[in-house]
């Protein structure tokens, strides 16, 4: 069937372009695509840089931490004690990966209003999963980050119960609460403004001169953003 | 000519007296349209289901503290955008993804909806962490914008066989569109391969065995136990681990050989079918429609055909 249908005259088997039913300005867009692609690719994997859409695609070829581990997570206070808080569910359209890596950049930032602005986003965000009917938890009155520090264990049987739970940060809710999150997209509905952010212990120096029991240093971040 | 008659297999090499070398013959080698057309009506569709609850407004209420003003992908200075024009965006974008699923004025569908995938898809990813997937499902949507993708499986095609329209032939524009998106795809393995191989003692130490007990820690919500017995076994994980690296740097052999083919390609498909289960990686599997375009669908189509007249 083929050779009935396919051009078979000494032109066509000269000629390629015949061949495939393509003409040759196509057929150097291809080539074109094909080259940018391998280019783009390869020269990220070279440089051991990211170019998006290109990547060196690094992701679990770094080696973890063997015995212990931290990381900050986030809970909320309610009138009936602390809840631990979830991204997808709570802090959409977080999830749990951007979320954590938001965490981690935390000792990036000098100036302490912007973490308290961070906060009272997250809180904000909240508060308008709640009222879209993506969680029923209820109401928050404070947002807490904790850092949690864990001896791993091979069955992981200690996940609910971390070696160490050190409160970091805790933003108070009541001048979130009262704001009416479906108003608009504007800073203020956003959370941004007048932030009450309660210190707790060492993170007023924690934003100039982290020390072991509060937020990571920006070396051990970047470790674990690794 | 009727497209019944039209040597058809992408796989399948014509028997013609070799004009094509190699890399044509990998690129252009003519196949019918079917194949082209029904994955470009089931990637749109997919990406349709996918995303039909995604509500990239939702970033309008996020802080601009988690904007990484810094970031190399910021995406050519495109800022957040307020609610009703993402909502506009979002809006157009899935009624693009629609009819460019369905093959209706197909190459102004898959136009605008690469335009604004591009800024609905990238947007997020300006938000604290990047996320690889949309990338690979962008450059599928740019081969789709690109390629004669309406010849087959569109109302483009019916409204135009209506008006007495002649099948179309084989040819290699329903070929190259398949292979630069599965290119693209071994390209993104051997990336991750090769870092692997570069990293910090994948290979010969106790990573992915971590790995395995670490995401356990690390998720919000719990994980099946299957990858805490597979963590038991210290030979298993080496396998594992071994096996990982090997097949994604040969993932580019899949190009080039059916065997290689199937076997590099389920084992990719099942490692990141058990990176989304065992590790939550992802657990949607967005790439899990471009491993569609691997299947010989005119083969498949053909041997449905016999069946269905038998």
């Amino acid at each position: 069937v083929a050779q009935k249908t396919q051009p078979t005259d000494g032109a066509a088997r000269d000629d390629p372009h015949q061949a495939s039913s393509m003409s040759s300005r196509r057929m150097l867009l291809v080539y074109i695509i094909v080259m940018v692609l391998i280019a783009g690719h390869l020269y990220d994997v070279a440089t051991s840089s990211e170019h998006w859409p290109f990547s060196r695609y690094q992701m679990y070829s770094q080696m973890p931490e063997m015995k212990t581990l931290w990381r900050l997570r986030l809970y909320g206070v309610t009138e009936n004690g602390e809840i631990p808080l979830r991204a997808e569910e709570h802090f959409a359209p977080f999830n749990m990966p951007q979320l954590n890596t938001a965490l981690m950049r935390l000792p990036r930032y000098k100036r302490r209003e912007k973490v308290a602005e961070l906060l009272h986003n997250l809180a904000f965000l909240y508060e308008s999963s709640r009222q879209q009917g993506l969680h029923d938890d209820p109401p928050i009155q404070s947002l807490r980050l904790y850092r949690l520090k864990w001896t791993l264990d091979e069955w992981a049987r200690n996940v609910d119960s971390p070696d160490k739970k050190i409160l970091l940060l805790e933003a108070r809710m009541s001048s979130i609460a009262r704001r009416d999150s479906k108003a608009n997209g504007d800073s203020k509905a956003r959370g941004e403004s007048k932030p009450t952010l309660t210190s707790t212990n060492g993170v007023s120096s924690t934003m100039e001169s982290p020390s072991a029991n509060t937020l990571p240093t920006p070396a051990e971040a970047d470790r674990v953003l690794r | 000519v009727s497209s019944a008659n039209i040597s058809n297999n992408i796989d399948a090499p014509l028997n013609i007296p070799a004009p094509l070398s190699w890399h044509q013959r990998l690129l252009f080698e003519p196949s019918r349209p079917a194949a082209l057309g029904f994955l470009r009506m089931a990637f749109f569709g997919y990406m349709l289901w996918i995303y039909w609850d995604y509500q990239v407004v939702r970033w309008a209420d996020v802080s601009n503290v988690f904007w990484m003003v810094w970031s190399r992908y910021d995406l050519l200075g495109l800022p957040p955008i307020s609610k009703p024009y993402l909502l506009g965006i979002t809006f157009v974008w899935k009624l693009a993804l629609l009819g460019a699923c369905l093959g209706w004025r197909t190459r102004w569908c898959s136009g605008i909806s690469l335009v604004l995938g591009v800024y609905v898809l990238g947007l997020p990813l300006n938000y604290a962490k990047i996320s690889h997937f949309p990338g690979l499902l962008l450059i599928a949507t740019l081969m789709f914008w690109l390629s004669r993708s309406n010849d087959s499986w569109s109302i483009d095609q019916w409204q135009r066989r209506r008006r007495g329209g002649e099948p179309h032939r084989a040819s290699g524009e329903y070929t190259w569109p398949i292979r630069v998106v599965q290119l693209a795809m071994t390209l993104a393995f051997l990336g991750a391969g090769w870092s692997k191989l570069t990293g910090e003692g994948w290979l010969f130490t106790e990573n992915l065995k971590y790995q395995f007990i670490l995401h356990h820690y690390l998720e919000d919500r719990s994980l099946p136990a299957i990858g805490l017995y597979i963590a038991q076994s210290d030979w298993l994980c080496m396998f594992l681990a071994m096996m990982t690296v090997a097949v994604e740097l040969l993932a580019p052999l899949a190009l080039f050989n059916r065997w290689a083919r199937c076997f590099l390609i389920s084992s990719l498909f099942l490692m990141q079918l058990g990176n989304a289960t065992i590790l939550g990686v992802h657990p949607e599997f967005p790439w899990l429609v471009l491993y569609w375009f691997w299947i010989p669908w005119n083969r498949v189509g053909d041997w449905l055909h016999k069946q269905m007249t038998a």
